[in-house]
C-alpha cells in the first residue's frame, strides 16, 4: 500500500517497546483524509488503541509523535509538532506541542508519526537516520538533564545537527506534569507527556532526517507561503511580538486584571514591572532566536551575569512561566525567575503546572493547613523563590513529602490530602488553570472548561477580545458581532468564538503550524488560506468548508474520548475563585466569569446534548463519527465510563463559595 | 549584484533554506539549500554562509571541466549542474564552504552528484525577501572589494563555530568540517 499524498514523509513507524520491535508502515489515507495530521490522526489512533481502562503510566497508553502536512512545509512558522497520549495528570485526553526543529527534521527522515507502545525494560532511545531506525541503550543519558542529554546525542552520532525529543530527571520519575523538551529548549510540556515516556523508560527520540518534503505544487506553495510570510510582517502587532515574544503580554494583561497573582487571588501583580517582558528584554536578552521558518522569532535566549543566579543561561521565557513562577507565587525577583525556567526546561517540568503546584503549597500554608512536621523545614510564604527554586529540584527527584506529593499535581495532591485543601487547587479535570483568568475575560474562562485537555488556553486560543481586537475580529466574523466580541468582560457571541476557535485549533494542531503567529494572535491565517495551504501542499481536495469540518470531528471526537473516562457536563466548572468571587482587579474589578451563561450556548452551537455536555447522534452523524458514537453510548450505558471515572485520581474542582482571607 | 549578510541579526530560523531549496529544487531541503545556516546554540551564535562574491574566486579556477564554473551577468559566480560531475574540488576551494554537494543516486560515476551554489535566483534572492530580520540584504556591487571583506569576516566567524563544534566532539558532519 502506498499513500498518495504530497506533503506528508508518507510513512509512520510504530515502536513496540516491550519487545524491542520497529515496524514502518505507510500512512493510512483515511486518517489524513478524515484526520489531516497532528493531534488529529493522535486522537484517532487513541481512539482505536488506548482503552479507556488503561493506565496513563502503564504498558497500555501510547505515547504517539505526529507531524502534519504544513510541518516543515514554507508556511510561516511550520516547525511544530504533536505528542498524543492519555494524559497521567488529568487521566484523559492529553496532547502537548512544541516548535523548534525536531517535527521537520522528523518529516525530512521520512516519517510524519511514530507511535510508541508498551514498556522498555532496560533504558532506550530511539535513534532516527533517514531509513536507519533503531532503539539504542540510553544507560548513559538515563538520568541527565535535558540540556546535556541533548549534547551528549549529538557527540554519541557526532552530528551537531541531531534533533532531539528529551525527557528530563521529572520524566524519569514520573512527575505527573513532566514535559518533553525539543531541540532547540522548546518545551512540548502540558499533560505530562513527558511521565508517559518515563513511564515507559523511553528517554528520547533523536532524528537525523536528508530527504527532504514534496509539494504537489512547489511554486504555488512558494508564491503562497511568501506572501504569508510578508502579511504576518506587516501586521500591526508583529513588531511588538517579534520584540517582546509571549513576555510582552505582562504588562498588556495588568491593567486589564488578568494577570493572576497569589494563586489567583487577584489578577493584578504590584510589582509586574519588575518581572516585565520591558525589563527582561532590557536586562537579560542575549540574543532573538526563532523556531523553524518562523517569523518571529518569540523565542529568545537570556542570561544572568551577576549575582546569586549568575551563569543561568535560559530560552523562551513565556508569558505563562513568567506569571507561574512569578506573579502567580508573588515572586519579583526575575533573576530567580530566569533560573526557575532554567530548571524546568533542563529537569523536564511544565512549568505553568510546576508554578501552580508551588502556588497551592503556598496557599496552603498561609492557611496552616501544612503540618510542620510536613514542610521539612521550608519556609512556604509567599514570594520566597529560593523554596521555590527548591521545590523544582525535589519534585522533578521526587524528594521529601512535599516533593513527592506535589509531584503528582495540585489536583491529585488535594485528594491525597483532604484538609479542605481541594479549595486550593486551581484546575479543571486535573489540569492546572494556565495565567489565563476567566474573570477577567469571559471567553477564557469558558475555553478552560470546554477544552479537551483540562484546563487549557490554547484549545480554544480566544485571543481578539483578550484586550480588543477590533480589526481582527471584523476581519474574521465581520462587522454585527461588534462591540460585545471584543469586550472581553461581555459574554455574548463568546461561545460562538470559542467553538470556532477549538475547531480551527485542531486544524492548525494537526496541521504542524503555530498558534501563536500567523493564526490567531495576528489573524492573518484563517480557514481560507490553512485550506489554500493544505491544497497547494498535499492535493488533497480539501476546500475551508472540508477543513471545518475535519476541525469540529477531531474536537468532538477528543470529547467522546473523554467521555469514555466518565467526563460530562458536570465538570465543565471552574474553581470557585472565578465564579464566586468577583475580581478585585482592574478593569476586571467586580467581575466573575458567566459559565452559566456560556456554557449552554456553547452545547447548543456544539451540537451537544444540555444535560450531559455530550456529542448528541445528529452531531455525530454529521461528522461521520457514528460507529463512535455508538461505543461511547455503550459505555455509558454498561457503567464503564464511571469505572474509568474513579480512576482520574484528583479531587474534582470546589466550586462552592469559600471567604477569602484579606 | 551580491549578498551582504549580517550574522548578528539572524535568528537562526532556517526560512532562507527552507525557501532556497523550494526555489531550486522544488522540494523543501535544507541539505539542498544554497544558503546554510551555522547554529551553535550553546553561545547563542548564528551564521548564515552563501556566496559573497568574494575577489579571489577559488572555485573557479579550481574546477577541471570546461563550462562548468562560470561568471554570469551578474557578476555571480554559477555552477552549470548539467556539466558539474560532482568532484568537490569548487566545494573545498572555497575557504567558507560556500557550496554545496549532493549525492541524488548511487556512487562514483554510477551516481547522479553535483554541487550546487547560490546564483542570487538571477537578481530575486527569495532568501533576502523571506529574511524577516533583515540579516540577508541584496546590495548592489559597487564598491569592489565588499564582498572580500565581508568573506574575510565570514572565514574566521566559521572557523570559530567549527572549532567549538569539535571541541564538543561532534564535528565530523555534512558540512560542518
Amino acid at each position: 500500500m502506498t499513500f498518495d499524498y504530497d506533503g506528508y514523509a508518507g510513512a509512520y513507524l510504530r515502536v513496540d517497546l516491550s519487545t524491542g520491535q520497529i515496524q514502518k508502515h505507510s500512512l493510512p489515507s483515511e486518517w489524513v483524509e478524515n484526520y489531516l495530521g497532528g493531534n488529529g490522526i493522535g486522537i484517532k489512533i487513541l481512539w482505536d488503541e488506548v482503552p479507556e481502562t488503561a493506565n496513563p503510566l502503564g504498558p497500555d497508553n501510547k505515547l504517539i509523535v505526529a507531524t502534519g502536512p504544513l510541518c516543515g512545509s514554507p508556511m510561516p512558522n511550520s516547525g511544530r509538532m504533536e505528542f498524543i497520549g492519555k494524559s497521567p495528570l488529568t487521566g484523559i485526553y492529553g496532547d502537548a506541542n512544541a516548535g523548534g526543529q525536531f517535527g521537520p527534521e522528523l518529516k525530512f527522515s521520512g516519517y510524519d508519526v511514530i507511535i510508541f507502545e508498551g514498556q522498555a525494560s532496560e533504558p532506550v532511545y530511539l535513534y532516527i537516520n533517514n531509513d536507519q531506525v533503531e532503539l539504542r541503550s540510553a544507560r548513559d543519558i538515563w538520568g541527565l538533564g535535558t540540556y546535556a542529554a541533548e549534547t551528549r546525542l549529538q557527540t554519541i552520532h557526532c552530528d551537531p545537527a541531531l534533533k532531539t525529543a528529551l525527557i528530563g530527571p521529572a520524566g524519569e520519575n514520573l512527575v505527573r506534569f513532566a514535559g518533553i523538551q525539543v531541540t532547540y529548549r522548546r518545551s512540548a510540556a502540558r499533560c505530562g507527556l513527558g511521565a508517559v515516556m518515563g513511564s515507559k523508560k523511553l528517554k528520547g527520540v533523536a532524528v537525523r532526517g536528508t530527504k527532504g518534503i514534496h509539494f504537489k505544487k512547489p511554486k504555488v506553495l512558494e508564491s503562497f507561503s511568501l506572501q504569508m510570510h510578508k502579511n504576518i510582517r506587516r501586521n500591526e502587532f508583529f513588531p511588538g511580538i517579534q520584540k517582546y515574544g509571549t513576555s510582552g503580554l505582562v504588562a498588556l494583561m495588568q491593567p486589564i486584571g488578568r494577570f493572576p497573582t497569589q494563586n489567583f487571588r487577584q489578577g493584578h501583580f504590584e510589582e509586574y514591572e519588575a518581572i516585565s517582558g520591558e525589563t527582561l528584554r532590557e536586562a537579560h536578552l542575549v540574543r532573538d532566536i526563532a523556531c523553524f521558518n518562523c517569523p518571529l522569532g518569540c523565542d529568545k535566549m537570556y542570561s544572568v551575569e551577576e549575582g546569586e543566579f549568575a551563569g543561568c543561561q535560559t530560552s523562551s521565557v513565556e508569558y505563562e512561566t513568567l506569571n507561574s513562577l512569578g506573579a502567580r507565587i508573588c515572586n519579583r525577583n526575575l533573576e530567580a525567575l530566569l533560573k526557575a525556567n532554567e530548571m524546568c526546561d533542563d529537569l523536564g517540568l511544565d512549568s505553568i503546572s510546576a508554578g501552580n503546584a508551588i502556588s497551592f503549597a503556598m496557599e496552603l500554608a498561609e492557611l496552616g493547613i501544612w503540618k510542620e512536621s510536613e514542610l521539612n523545614g521550608l519556609d512556604l510564604s509567599w514570594g520566597n523563590y529560593h523554596t521555590a527554586i527548591q521545590l523544582l529540584h525535589d519534585m522533578s527527584y521526587r524528594q521529601g513529602f512535599l516533593g513527592d506529593l506535589l509531584a503528582d499535581g495540585a489536583a491529585r495532591a488535594a485528594r491525597w490530602l483532604g484538609r479542605n485543601s481541594e479549595r486550593y487547587a486551581m484546575h479543571v479535570k486535573g489540569q492546572d488553570i494556565p495565567a489565563q483568568d476567566g474573570r477577567a475575560q469571559q471567553s477564557m474562562g469558558l475555553a478552560h472548561v470546554t477544552s479537551s485537555r483540562g484546563a487549557d488556553h490554547l484549545k480554544a486560543f480566544p485571543t481578539i477580545d483578550e484586550t480588543g481586537y477590533p480589526s481582527e475580529a471584523v476581519r474574521r466574523y465581520g462587522e454585527q458581532y461588534l462591540p460585545d466580541l471584543v469586550n472581553p468582560l461581555a459574554t455574548r457571541y463568546k461561545a460562538m468564538l470559542v467553538k470556532d476557535g477549538e475547531d480551527f485549533g485542531a486544524i492548525v494542531d494537526s496541521s504542524g503550524n503555530c498558534k501563536s503567529g500567523g493564526t490567531f494572535v495576528m489573524a492573518e491565517i484563517y480557514w481560507q488560506e490553512q485550506a489554500d495551504a493544505i491544497a497547494a501542499a498535499t492535493s488533497m481536495d480539501i476546500d475551508a468548508q472540508k477543513l471545518r469540518q475535519i476541525g469540529e470531528r477531531i474536537y468532538n471526537l477528543q470529547r467522546c474520548y473523554n467521555a469514555l473516562h466518565g467526563i460530562t457536563s458536570s465538570d465543565d466548572v471552574l474553581p470557585w475563585r472565578f465564579t464566586k468571587v468577583p475580581s478585585p482587579s482592574g478593569n476586571a474589578r467586580g467581575s466573575v466569569c458567566h459559565l452559566e451563561i456560556m456554557l449552554p450556548e456553547y452545547y447548543a452551537i456544539r451540537g451537544w446534548n444540555p444535560d450531559d455536555g455530550l456529542p448528541t447522534l445528529k452531531t455525530m452523524q454529521r461528522l461521520g463519527l457514528e460507529a463512535e458514537y455508538q461505543r461511547m453510548e455503550h459505555a455509558i450505558a454498561c457503567g464503564a465510563t464511571k469505572a474509568a471515572r474513579m480512576f482520574l485520581g484528583w479531587a474534582a474542582p470546589y466550586t462552592e463559595k469559600v471567604e477569602e482571607i484579606t | 549584484m551580491r549578498l551582504n549578510i549580517y550574522p548578528e541579526r539572524c535568528t537562526g530560523c532556517s526560512a532562507c533554506e527552507v525557501f532556497c531549496s523550494l526555489h531550486h529544487e522544488g522540494l523543501v531541503n535544507q541539505e539542498l539549500s544554497r544558503i546554510h545556516v551555522y547554529r551553535d546554540i550553546e553561545n547563542a551564535n548564528f551564521l548564515p554562509i552563501a556566496c559573497v562574491n568574494c575577489q579571489t574566486k577559488a572555485c573557479l579556477a579550481a574546477c577541471p571541466e570546461e563550462g562548468a564554473i562560470y561568471i554570469n551577468h551578474l557578476g555571480m559566480v554559477v555552477i552549470e549542474e548539467q556539466l558539474c560531475t560532482g568532484c568537490s574540488k569548487c566545494k573545498q576551494a572555497c575557504e567558507i564552504q560556500a557550496i554545496g554537494f549532493y549525492r541524488q543516486t548511487g556512487r562514483g560515476k554510477m551516481g547522479k552528484a553535483f554541487c550546487f551554489k547560490c546564483d542570487l535566483c538571477d537578481g530575486e534572492a527569495v532568501c533576502v525577501n523571506v529574511c524577516p530580520v533583515g540579516a540577508l540584504v541584496l546590495e548592489e556591487d559597487t564598491n569592489g572589494d565588499a564582498g572580500q571583506r565581508l568573506f574575510e569576516t565570514l572565514r574566521p566567524a566559521r572557523l570559530e563555530i567549527v572549532e567549538h563544534m569539535e571541541a564538543r566532539g561532534m564535528a565530523k558532519t555534512r558540512r560542518v568540517a
